[in-house]
């Protein structure tokens, strides 16, 4: 159980003068239960990989496989677009119901599921997200912006997504809104795989065991944020990692795998008080 | 200057302002901080007359937002940049959308012309002059928006949360040539925002919070008792948060830190020595 990207190369607008090489040459895994983030500056191509991972595109060369599906066949596009699911950037702009209700329910009723079920379904999204019921008799414009946002990821919830992709999960919210939505992300895991497209590494470090760095269409680097620590870029725009690669530098050793916070705050203590 | 006087004001029943006194000065930069819903938009609205206090007085060099005949001077000398690019593009070619304002307020051919230039340059947008404006990115969208309002000569600069929805490098354009505005322009700037790094631009924090103003001082006080923005749901520097929990743990180092190298400094030192 993985997504699969291998070797895969996208150009739009194949064969016509505005032909564009966006992805060259990508390859990666990430298995069942991972989660990933993805970064890169802007045009470096994170959108059109997110929009290959759930067949909203198709590889021009190479291939994706979610849990073994080859993207590609037409016929898996139904089943592959059930098992990954998409929060796009403030996912909140897209409402369209009447009712908090409607809106969540939408996903499942697509899904064809029967009319209990979608309410199952819709309850129980709504109760993960730590909402109220009552809120589900409301219209979705007037909740306040992390209701909002929670909304529209209980929206994405309902269809039981296996690989859950967020663009920017956490642009635009003030810090009670952020750390909600952390401590949800977090419950999320063994639940979901979360692919994770962002500018603020800082805060996700925790629920990243893999980071995907792009530039130019291609894979600058892959693997746990302690492989980056010597990236340009990422320095430069991630202080945390800026953080990390000078203390490496003068001598600090970190053996996490997983450096949320709390653990780099373990890790320098540790460093600093032992030799 | 920007005086606000007892300024309450409530959308119905909802209070965002119980009683606001503030006093912003000619060449000031001060940050506008606070949870959503904390009136900051509220406020940059108030400040040229988009929105009229429910009571008290705003007043724009002591011209008041409630004089109508006022309105027009008010927001020449205010201008306010929002956060989302595309609600503020009106025209379809670069240029013509940085024409837009001063051609509104009336000014000549030649002095639109220069104007349109000068902005472009300031704004690092000149080869995108004629472009069609829906195939900037995201950052070069809100650069034009910055750039239309600079066209007006605006004396007063408001920005709510001009780059929350940028991505980073983009950000740290768009508050670089902000910077040297700032200090070549003479400008006066309100530039609210959740970004902590953001708030470190300025000399001055203002938190609003329950209505009120919480706290109007220094940056560097603001962030120095993290508390007190916890309390107000403002974050605080990512680097001053880690200062702050390692110097929990009894390692002895300055605080508030803001800078990944002062950090590693300090905690290698601290490290040498032990």
């Amino acid at each position: 159980m993985a997504i699969e990207v291998k070797n895969v190369s996208f150009c739009y607008g194949v064969g016509s003068p505005f032909e564009v090489k966006a992805l060259s040459e990508i390859s990666f895994k990430i298995n069942h239960g991972e989660n990933l983030g993805i970064l890169g500056p802007t045009g470096s191509g994170k959108s059109t990989l997110v929009q290959l991972l759930n067949a909203l595109l198709v590889p021009t060369e190479g291939e994706v496989l979610i849990d073994g599906l080859n993207t590609k066949e037409r016929k898996n596009g139904k089943r592959i677009r059930e098992l990954v699911g998409m929060v796009f950037q403030y996912p909140e702009n897209q409402f369209f119901e009447d009712t908090v209700y409607d809106e969540v329910a939408f996903g499942a009723r697509n899904l064809g599921l029967p009319p209990d079920e979608v309410d199952r379904r819709v309850r129980e999204s709504i109760r993960l997200l730590g909402l109220p019921e009552k809120i589900l008799r409301k219209s979705p414009f007037e909740i306040s912006g992390g209701e909002k946002r929670k909304v529209a990821i209980a929206s994405a919830l309902v269809r039981k997504p296996k690989y859950l992709i967020f663009d920017e999960p956490l642009a635009g919210l003030d810090y009670p809104g952020s750390k909600a939505l952390l401590r949800l992300l977090g419950s999320l895991r063994g639940r979901c795989s979360l692919i994770i497209v962002t500018h603020t590494l800082d805060e996700l470090l925790g629920f990243i065991d893999k980071v995907l760095f792009l530039e130019e269409g291609k894979v600058k680097a892959f693997g746990n944020v302690l492989d980056l620590l010597d990236i340009e870029d990422l320095k430069k725009y991630v202080p945390v990692v800026d953080l990390l690669s000078r203390l490496k530098g003068k001598g600090f050793v970190f053996k996490s795998d997983l450096m949320d916070l709390g653990r780099i705050e373990e890790e320098i203590v540790r460093n600093v008080l032992l030799d | 200057m920007i005086r606000l006087f007892d300024v309450r004001f409530a959308y119905g029943d909802r209070i965002v302002f119980d009683r606001i006194n503030l006093e912003i000065r000619d060449g000031e930069w001060v940050a506008l901080v606070g949870a959503n819903g904390s009136g900051k938009s509220t406020l940059a609205k108030l400040l040229n007359g988009i929105l009229l206090p429910t009571s008290g007085d705003v007043l724009i060099d002591n011209l008041n937002t409630r004089d109508e005949a006022a309105l027009w001077e008010i927001r020449k000398r205010v201008g306010v940049v929002f956060q989302n690019p595309d609600t503020q593009i009106v025209a379809s070619v670069v240029e013509e959308d940085i024409a837009f304002g001063p051609e509104n307020l009336g000014v000549p051919p030649d002095e639109i012309r220069k104007r349109v230039d000068e902005t472009l340059e300031m704004l690092r947008l000149t080869r995108f002059r004629s472009s069609p404006t829906y195939a900037l990115s995201g950052g070069q969208k809100q650069k034009l928006a910055i750039a239309g309002i600079l066209a007006m000569k605006p004396k007063y600069l408001v920005l709510d949360e001009p780059t929350s929805m940028l991505d980073p490098p983009s950000r740290d354009e768009i508050n670089s040539i902000l910077v040297n505005l700032y200090k070549e322009k003479k400008l006066t700037i309100v530039y609210s925002t959740h970004n902590p790094d953001e708030v470190l631009l300025a000399r001055r924090v203002i938190l609003l919070k329950n209505g009120e103003i919480a706290f109007d001082g220094d940056p560097v006080d603001f962030f120095s008792n993290p508390e007190l923005p916890w309390s107000a749901g403002v974050k605080i520097p990512i680097i001053a948060y880690i200062a702050y929990r390692i110097r929990r743990r009894g390692l002895n180092i300055s605080f508030p830190i803001f800078d990944a190298q002062r950090l590693a400094d300090e905690l290698w030192q601290l490290k040498s020595k032990t």
